[in-house]
Protein backbone atom coordinates (compact mmCIF):
# COMPACT_ATOMS: atom_id res chain seq x y z
CA UNK A 1 0.00 0.00 0.00
CA UNK A 2 1.02 3.54 -0.40
CA UNK A 3 1.22 5.82 2.10
CA UNK A 4 2.51 8.66 3.50
CA UNK A 5 3.47 8.92 7.15
CA UNK A 6 4.35 12.51 8.66
CA UNK A 7 3.79 14.18 12.14
CA UNK A 8 0.33 14.96 13.22
CA UNK A 9 -1.01 18.17 13.15
CA UNK A 10 -4.05 20.22 15.25
CA UNK A 11 -5.84 19.56 11.89
CA UNK A 12 -5.48 15.66 12.26
CA UNK A 13 -6.81 15.73 16.00
CA UNK A 14 -10.91 14.50 15.60
CA UNK A 15 -9.73 11.81 13.33
CA UNK A 16 -6.70 10.11 15.22
CA UNK A 17 -8.80 10.58 18.36
CA UNK A 18 -11.51 9.02 16.35
CA UNK A 19 -8.92 6.30 15.76
CA UNK A 20 -7.77 5.61 18.43
CA UNK A 21 -11.16 4.98 19.61
CA UNK A 22 -12.55 2.70 16.86
CA UNK A 23 -9.13 0.56 17.45
CA UNK A 24 -10.01 0.36 20.91
CA UNK A 25 -7.44 1.83 22.64
CA UNK A 26 -9.82 4.46 25.00
CA UNK A 27 -9.41 1.97 27.80
CA UNK A 28 -7.87 1.95 31.52
CA UNK A 29 -6.43 5.14 32.05
CA UNK A 30 -6.08 6.03 28.78
CA UNK A 31 -8.44 9.25 27.13
CA UNK A 32 -7.18 9.57 23.51
CA UNK A 33 -8.06 13.27 23.48
CA UNK A 34 -6.38 14.19 26.48
CA UNK A 35 -3.30 11.95 25.08
CA UNK A 36 -3.35 13.28 21.82
CA UNK A 37 -3.15 16.84 22.80
CA UNK A 38 -0.54 16.00 25.70
CA UNK A 39 2.13 14.24 23.04
CA UNK A 40 2.17 15.90 20.04
CA UNK A 41 4.19 18.25 18.75
CA UNK A 42 6.55 17.97 21.91
CA UNK A 43 10.72 18.49 21.70
CA UNK A 44 10.17 14.81 23.82
CA UNK A 45 7.32 13.05 21.63
CA UNK A 46 5.34 12.96 18.86
CA UNK A 47 2.10 11.71 16.94
CA UNK A 48 2.94 9.81 14.03
CA UNK A 49 0.11 9.69 11.20
CA UNK A 50 -0.38 7.47 8.15
CA UNK A 51 -2.87 8.81 5.42
CA UNK A 52 -3.41 6.69 2.41
CA UNK A 53 -3.13 8.26 -1.41
CA UNK A 54 -6.54 10.04 -1.24
CA UNK A 55 -5.35 11.87 2.20
CA UNK A 56 -7.45 9.46 4.58
CA UNK A 57 -5.71 8.78 8.09
CA UNK A 58 -5.50 5.04 8.58
CA UNK A 59 -3.01 5.02 11.23
CA UNK A 60 -1.58 6.50 13.84
CA UNK A 61 1.40 6.47 16.56
CA UNK A 62 2.46 8.08 19.24
CA UNK A 63 6.23 7.80 20.00
CA UNK A 64 8.44 9.30 23.07
CA UNK A 65 11.73 9.06 25.16
CA UNK A 66 13.07 10.08 28.36
CA UNK A 67 16.80 10.07 27.52
CA UNK A 68 17.11 6.45 28.98
CA UNK A 69 14.56 4.48 26.64
CA UNK A 70 12.34 5.56 23.42
CA UNK A 71 8.89 4.32 24.06
CA UNK A 72 5.73 3.39 21.31
CA UNK A 73 1.66 4.22 22.53
CA UNK A 74 -1.72 3.96 20.63
CA UNK A 75 -0.30 1.66 17.44
CA UNK A 76 -2.97 1.96 15.32
CA UNK A 77 -4.29 1.09 12.02
CA UNK A 78 -7.98 1.48 10.42
CA UNK A 79 -9.70 -1.75 11.08
CA UNK A 80 -10.89 -1.72 7.42
CA UNK A 81 -7.19 -1.35 6.29
CA UNK A 82 -5.22 -4.76 8.46
CA UNK A 83 -2.99 -6.80 6.97
CA UNK A 84 -1.16 -4.09 4.60
CA UNK A 85 1.61 -3.03 6.57
CA UNK A 86 0.43 -0.09 7.76
CA UNK A 87 2.01 -1.18 11.95
CA UNK A 88 5.06 -2.17 10.31
CA UNK A 89 5.71 0.91 8.15
CA UNK A 90 4.21 3.37 11.06
CA UNK A 91 6.33 1.36 14.09
CA UNK A 92 9.48 2.01 11.50
CA UNK A 93 9.02 5.74 11.12
CA UNK A 94 8.60 5.98 14.78
CA UNK A 95 12.17 4.54 15.17
CA UNK A 96 13.38 6.60 12.58
CA UNK A 97 12.11 9.62 15.08
CA UNK A 98 13.93 7.78 17.83
CA UNK A 99 17.11 6.66 15.85
CA UNK A 100 17.58 10.77 14.71
CA UNK A 101 17.49 11.30 18.83
CA UNK A 102 20.39 9.03 19.42
CA UNK A 103 17.62 6.55 21.14
CA UNK A 104 19.32 2.86 21.47
CA UNK A 105 16.48 0.94 23.14
CA UNK A 106 12.44 0.82 22.08
CA UNK A 107 10.10 -0.12 24.56
CA UNK A 108 6.59 -1.07 24.28
CA UNK A 109 3.90 -2.92 26.26
CA UNK A 110 1.20 -5.25 25.08
CA UNK A 111 -1.71 -6.19 27.43
CA UNK A 112 -1.08 -9.58 28.29
CA UNK A 113 -5.19 -10.38 26.76
CA UNK A 114 -3.68 -9.13 23.34
CA UNK A 115 -0.58 -11.90 22.29
CA UNK A 116 -1.37 -11.36 18.73
CA UNK A 117 0.06 -7.77 18.78
CA UNK A 118 2.91 -9.48 20.73
CA UNK A 119 3.48 -11.52 17.75
CA UNK A 120 3.07 -8.62 15.46
CA UNK A 121 5.98 -7.25 17.32
CA UNK A 122 8.19 -10.21 17.53
CA UNK A 123 7.54 -10.41 13.84
CA UNK A 124 9.25 -7.06 13.16
CA UNK A 125 12.27 -7.38 15.58
CA UNK A 126 10.56 -6.79 19.17
CA UNK A 127 11.31 -9.62 21.50
CA UNK A 128 9.75 -10.07 24.84
CA UNK A 129 11.39 -9.69 27.73
CA UNK A 130 10.65 -11.24 31.64
CA UNK A 131 9.99 -8.70 33.56
CA UNK A 132 7.00 -7.60 36.26
CA UNK A 133 5.24 -4.28 35.08
CA UNK A 134 3.61 -2.50 37.82
CA UNK A 135 2.21 0.80 37.79
CA UNK A 136 1.26 3.31 40.07
CA UNK A 137 -1.92 6.44 39.08
CA UNK A 138 -0.63 9.85 40.50
CA UNK A 139 -3.31 11.63 39.03
CA UNK A 140 -7.04 10.42 38.06
CA UNK A 141 -8.21 11.54 34.93
CA UNK A 142 -10.07 14.43 34.42
CA UNK B 1 20.83 10.14 60.28
CA UNK B 2 20.17 13.32 58.24
CA UNK B 3 19.34 12.17 54.38
CA UNK B 4 18.69 15.16 51.59
CA UNK B 5 17.36 13.68 48.67
CA UNK B 6 18.54 16.70 45.33
CA UNK B 7 19.13 16.54 41.85
CA UNK B 8 22.43 14.67 40.98
CA UNK B 9 25.70 17.07 39.78
CA UNK B 10 28.32 15.59 37.52
CA UNK B 11 30.48 15.87 40.21
CA UNK B 12 28.80 12.64 41.37
CA UNK B 13 29.07 10.31 38.56
CA UNK B 14 32.10 8.24 40.36
CA UNK B 15 30.04 7.70 43.15
CA UNK B 16 26.63 6.94 41.38
CA UNK B 17 28.83 4.43 39.20
CA UNK B 18 29.95 2.44 42.55
CA UNK B 19 26.29 2.29 43.94
CA UNK B 20 24.97 0.85 40.71
CA UNK B 21 27.66 -1.71 40.41
CA UNK B 22 27.15 -2.55 43.77
CA UNK B 23 23.30 -2.52 42.91
CA UNK B 24 22.89 -3.74 39.54
CA UNK B 25 24.97 -6.62 38.01
CA UNK B 26 25.69 -7.36 34.30
CA UNK B 27 25.28 -3.84 33.28
CA UNK B 28 25.79 -3.00 29.82
CA UNK B 29 28.48 0.37 29.49
CA UNK B 30 25.91 2.35 27.81
CA UNK B 31 24.08 1.69 31.13
CA UNK B 32 26.38 2.90 33.63
CA UNK B 33 26.90 6.18 35.01
CA UNK B 34 29.78 7.32 33.00
CA UNK B 35 27.19 7.37 29.68
CA UNK B 36 23.86 7.51 31.83
CA UNK B 37 24.27 10.05 34.13
CA UNK B 38 25.29 12.87 31.93
CA UNK B 39 22.82 11.76 28.93
CA UNK B 40 19.75 12.23 32.00
CA UNK B 41 21.40 15.59 32.87
CA UNK B 42 21.89 16.88 29.84
CA UNK B 43 18.00 15.88 29.03
CA UNK B 44 15.95 16.54 31.96
CA UNK B 45 18.74 17.23 34.71
CA UNK B 46 15.77 17.52 37.89
CA UNK B 47 14.51 13.74 37.26
CA UNK B 48 17.87 12.79 38.20
CA UNK B 49 17.94 12.24 41.84
CA UNK B 50 19.90 11.39 44.65
CA UNK B 51 19.99 10.83 48.54
CA UNK B 52 22.67 12.28 50.24
CA UNK B 53 24.31 11.81 53.81
CA UNK B 54 26.98 14.49 54.95
CA UNK B 55 27.44 15.18 51.07
CA UNK B 56 28.09 11.61 50.16
CA UNK B 57 26.28 9.79 47.68
CA UNK B 58 24.06 6.79 48.75
CA UNK B 59 21.10 6.11 47.21
CA UNK B 60 19.76 7.00 43.50
CA UNK B 61 16.48 7.22 41.42
CA UNK B 62 16.39 8.37 37.59
CA UNK B 63 12.69 9.15 36.59
CA UNK B 64 12.04 9.93 33.00
CA UNK B 65 8.59 11.03 31.43
CA UNK B 66 8.33 10.52 27.55
CA UNK B 67 5.00 12.86 27.42
CA UNK B 68 2.84 10.54 28.56
CA UNK B 69 4.14 8.15 30.43
CA UNK B 70 6.26 8.62 33.83
CA UNK B 71 9.04 6.10 34.18
CA UNK B 72 11.37 4.69 36.75
CA UNK B 73 14.42 3.45 36.50
CA UNK B 74 17.75 2.61 38.44
CA UNK B 75 15.96 2.78 42.25
CA UNK B 76 19.41 2.01 44.02
CA UNK B 77 20.49 2.35 47.81
CA UNK B 78 24.01 1.53 49.58
CA UNK B 79 23.95 -2.04 51.11
CA UNK B 80 25.41 0.01 54.11
CA UNK B 81 22.54 2.10 54.10
CA UNK B 82 19.13 -0.33 53.22
CA UNK B 83 16.22 -0.99 55.41
CA UNK B 84 16.35 2.80 56.59
CA UNK B 85 13.47 4.35 54.21
CA UNK B 86 15.77 5.74 51.58
CA UNK B 87 14.13 3.88 49.13
CA UNK B 88 10.52 4.96 49.67
CA UNK B 89 12.61 9.02 50.06
CA UNK B 90 13.72 8.68 46.55
CA UNK B 91 10.69 7.32 45.04
CA UNK B 92 8.51 9.65 46.52
CA UNK B 93 10.61 12.44 45.59
CA UNK B 94 10.50 11.04 41.77
CA UNK B 95 6.61 10.86 41.93
CA UNK B 96 6.25 14.54 42.93
CA UNK B 97 8.15 15.73 40.30
CA UNK B 98 6.66 13.78 37.75
CA UNK B 99 3.29 15.23 38.98
CA UNK B 100 4.90 18.64 38.79
CA UNK B 101 5.33 17.57 34.62
CA UNK B 102 2.02 16.56 34.61
CA UNK B 103 2.82 13.03 34.14
CA UNK B 104 -0.81 11.01 35.55
CA UNK B 105 0.69 7.35 35.33
CA UNK B 106 3.94 5.85 36.34
CA UNK B 107 4.86 2.31 34.39
CA UNK B 108 8.13 0.63 35.94
CA UNK B 109 9.53 -3.10 34.94
CA UNK B 110 11.52 -5.44 37.90
CA UNK B 111 13.11 -8.17 36.61
CA UNK B 112 10.81 -11.33 36.97
CA UNK B 113 11.58 -13.11 39.93
CA UNK B 114 12.77 -10.06 41.85
CA UNK B 115 9.77 -10.43 44.69
CA UNK B 116 11.32 -8.53 47.29
CA UNK B 117 11.56 -5.66 44.78
CA UNK B 118 8.18 -6.09 43.56
CA UNK B 119 6.76 -6.01 47.69
CA UNK B 120 8.85 -2.96 47.76
CA UNK B 121 6.84 -1.27 45.24
CA UNK B 122 3.67 -2.56 46.56
CA UNK B 123 4.25 -0.83 49.46
CA UNK B 124 4.33 2.57 47.97
CA UNK B 125 0.89 2.39 46.19
CA UNK B 126 2.26 0.12 43.00
CA UNK B 127 0.48 -2.36 41.19
CA UNK B 128 1.45 -5.43 38.88
CA UNK B 129 -0.06 -5.44 35.34
CA UNK B 130 -1.17 -8.16 33.59
CA UNK B 131 1.15 -6.61 30.67
CA UNK B 132 4.23 -8.13 27.93
CA UNK B 133 7.17 -5.95 27.70
CA UNK B 134 8.76 -5.55 24.84
CA UNK B 135 12.00 -4.11 23.32
CA UNK B 136 14.76 -3.07 20.20
CA UNK B 137 17.59 -2.06 20.42
CA UNK B 138 18.32 0.02 17.02
CA UNK B 139 21.83 0.14 15.85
Amino acid sequence: MNLEIRAATEADESAIVALWHACGLAVGNSDPLRDFRAVRGRSTSEILAAFDQTGRLIGSIAVGYDSNRGWLHYVSADPACRGQGIGTALVAAAEEWLAVREVIDVHLTVRAANAGAAQFYEHIGYHTLPSIMMEKILRKPR
Amino acid sequence: MSITIEPAAHGDIEEIDTLWREAFTGDEPRHRAAAAVPAKLAFQPDLFLVAREEGRVIGSVMAGYDGYRGHIYRVAVRKSHRRQGIGALLMRAAEARLRALGCIKINLQIRAGNDAVADFYRGLGYGTEARIDMSKQLS
